[in-house]
């Protein structure tokens, strides 16, 4: 993959996956993954930054005797990734006009 | 290094870290490091980073993250972790060099200056004698150590904005 995503574009997509479903670290990871190579370590920060700005909350579950952290978005969070995907739709646009060569179209 | 390694490693770079959030951190690497399946590998550092680079992370994020925060008790924690960010960032090292090396030159310099001036003071009553080639080399490395001193200057006053800089980011 030759293009990286910069930190907004991160929080949004960890935002859009947390959106869909009660993920925890490692599953979250591994979505993020999908998309970009970056390293099991570079989403706690995000995460981690994420929670102090009350997009998302963490909750427990137990699991095989020890807990695991599931992560949840919340209301302030869906209102950020509302306003993410409109700047991206925007972005998205703008770039598809100069690479696409539609500049005049 | 292993998992236990890891996490007492890493455990050891946050420690000047609040407790809570040196503990969110502990926690997360050591809930992943299972979910990675490297519970009993040899080496978690090939997938996570080394404690270093994973600790350096951490506290620069939580020295950005205070940084929002306001009032006095925020900002004397910003300083901190600063400090604290300075000292596990790349520029320890040259840090602690160029410190060293500006109190070596500082006090070469001063020397050289007074045995310049002495030797001119000396070596001009016999500059017939002994040639104005002596007293001249007297001079030149009087000159090179004002030279270094001066280039060893000019760095630290860059490191000097730099962190002025930063200062000024907390404010």
């Amino acid at each position: 993959m030759i293009f990286s995503l910069t930190a907004p574009l991160l929080d949004a997509c960890v935002l859009g996956i947390v959106s869909c479903e009660e993920v925890y670290g490692y599953t979250l990871t591994q979505r993020v993954r999908q998309v970009v190579d970056i390293s099991e370590s570079t989403l706690y920060p995000v995460l981690r930054r994420l929670e102090k700005e009350n997009l998302l909350t963490t909750y427990d579950r137990p699991f095989q005797g020890r807990n695991r952290r599931y992560y949840r978005i919340t209301p302030q969070g869906l209102e950020k990734l509302v306003f993410y995907r409109n700047e991206w739709a925007g972005y998205k646009m703008q770039i598809d006009t100069l690479i696409g060569g539609k500049l005049y179209e | 290094m292993n998992k236990s390694q890891f996490l007492k490693e890493l455990e050891k770079r946050l420690r000047h870290m609040p407790k809570e959030d040196r503990e969110d951190a502990l926690r997360y690497y050591d809930e992943m490091i299972s979910d990675m399946g490297l519970d009993n590998a040899a080496d978690v550092t090939a997938r996570l980073g080394t404690p270093k680079e994973v600790a350096r992370e951490i506290i620069g994020n939580c020295t950005k993250k205070h940084m929002d925060g306001k009032g006095v008790k925020n900002k004397a924690m910003s300083l901190w972790l600063l400090v604290l960010s300075l000292f596990v960032s790349p520029l320890a090292l040259p840090l602690a060099f160029v410190i060293a090396a500006v109190a070596v030159i500082a006090v070469i310099v001063v020397i050289l200056a007074v045995l310049a001036v002495a030797a001119l003071v000396v070596a001009g009553p016999f500059l017939l004698l002994f040639g104005v080639i002596k007293s001249v080399g007297w001079l030149i490395s009087g000159v090179f150590s004002i030279i270094g001193a001066i280039i060893i200057a000019s760095l630290v006053i860059k490191l000097v904005g730099w962190i002025a800089k930063k200062i000024a980011g907390i404010f």
